[in-house]
């Protein structure tokens, strides 16, 4: 049960855009309402794993950068296919995988 | 059920009421009340132009109104404006919902208006809710602050403070500091901080920027290389950070303040 409501008048022009309230109070006190619902963006897969593929890097970037780091020979080679990865006839489907 | 906390003088407690969803009131007792009504806060927007804060609600109070346990009010309370969030392109945020009284011994409806969603446009600014209503009953109050680049704060003695580009924290109130559970007697009281902001130089993957303390504004936020980043909620009534950022980077804009009604028995 949503507990917002969009209150309107008789032309259907919004006349309060968001109140906290049960939806019995609103019966009783308002004649045209609906429940308020949150407005989401549709987010596509390529989208997704772009935004994978950044954390990714951001993650593996002090091991990068450090000499001593454990498998840090793979980590550059993933690192790269990470970059190459959006221009590449994998992406989005697959994605590039850190060698061990 | 509405918050209820007593104030102590003179040996009688004189509760008050924290009123945080819309509903009938009656008064439990005799005597008389100061009300103060707050809309909801503007959300901020998100995108790669501005900031685009939300502004705060405004505030509206009734010094002191005789009742009776036969009186009965309508109280009205308006939500803060949703967050937005996107990953590239241009969102403006929500406004935040009226707060409205009516009821015994009041003219009609009394309205605080909830201030603006945060605007993506370097050419406008999100602007305060205003307040509206007879003030046959001594009802008075002031616009809230508008949203720039962090939240608008509530303004209890003069409009809403907003940010003036020194130093980037969410607007004070200029209500007397210590959260609002300290309000008694007539008075309602804030917080002492607006949000501080989060950008690049926070480091990590994720920015997230402060919430803003009571009737104080959010936070911004800003990225250029993170995954997420999320700019700081209004706090009550107030406004939100606006939330920056390349593409390919989840934005998140913060939360409207929650409007809020808080009755207070005087004594005397």
């Amino acid at each position: 049960m949503s507990s917002k409501w969009v209150i309107k008048d008789a032309g259907g022009n919004i006349t309060n855009p968001c109140i906290t309230a049960e939806e019995s109070f609103v019966a009783e006190n308002f004649e045209y309402y609906e429940a308020y619902t949150e407005a989401t963006p549709t987010v596509s897969a390529a989208v997704t794993e772009k935004l994978w593929r950044n954390e990714e890097l951001i993650e593996t970037d002090m091991a990068a950068q450090t000499p001593d780091w454990p498998n840090r020979d793979n980590i550059i080679i993933y690192r790269a296919a990470l970059r190459a990865w959006p221009a590449s006839s994998d992406f989005p489907a697959t994605r590039p995988v850190l060698g061990t | 059920m509405p918050y209820a906390f007593g104030a102590a003088a003179g040996g009688k407690t004189y509760p008050q009421y924290f009123i945080t969803k819309s509903q009938t009131w009656v008064p439990p007792e005799d005597g008389n009340i100061c009300i103060h009504v707050i809309g909801g806060g503007g959300s901020g927007a998100v995108g790669s132009t501005v900031y685009g804060a939300g502004a705060a609600g405004a505030y509206g109070k009734i010094a002191s109104l005789a009742v009776t346990t036969a009186g009965s009010f309508t109280l009205v309370v308006g939500s803060g404006g949703t967050k937005r969030w996107g990953y590239n392109g241009v969102i403006d945020g929500v406004s935040g919902g009226n707060s409205t009284i009516a009821g015994t011994g009041i003219t009609g409806t009394l309205t605080c208006g909830g201030g603006e969603g945060g605007i993506q446009s370097s050419a406008a600014n999100a602007g305060g809710g205003a307040v509206s209503g007879s003030a046959n009953e001594g009802w008075a109050g002031f616009s809230g602050g508008i949203g720039v680049v962090t939240g608008g704060a509530v303004g209890v003695y003069a409009t809403g403070a907003h940010d003036t580009g020194t130093d980037y924290i969410g607007a004070r109130t200029d209500a007397p500091i210590g959260g609002i559970l300290m309000s008694r007697y007539g008075t309602i009281c804030g917080g002492e901080r607006g949000g501080n902001w989060a950008s690049n130089m926070n480091g990590s993957a994720t920015r997230l920027a402060i919430h803003g303390e009571d009737l104080c504004g959010g936070g911004y936020a800003y990225t250029s290389v993170g995954v997420n980043s999320f700019s700081g909620n209004g706090g009550i009534g107030a406004g939100a950070g606006g939330c920056k950022g390349n593409n390919y980077i989840y934005l998140h804009s913060g939360y409207g303040g929650h409007g809020i009604i808080l009755i207070q028995y005087l004594p005397g």
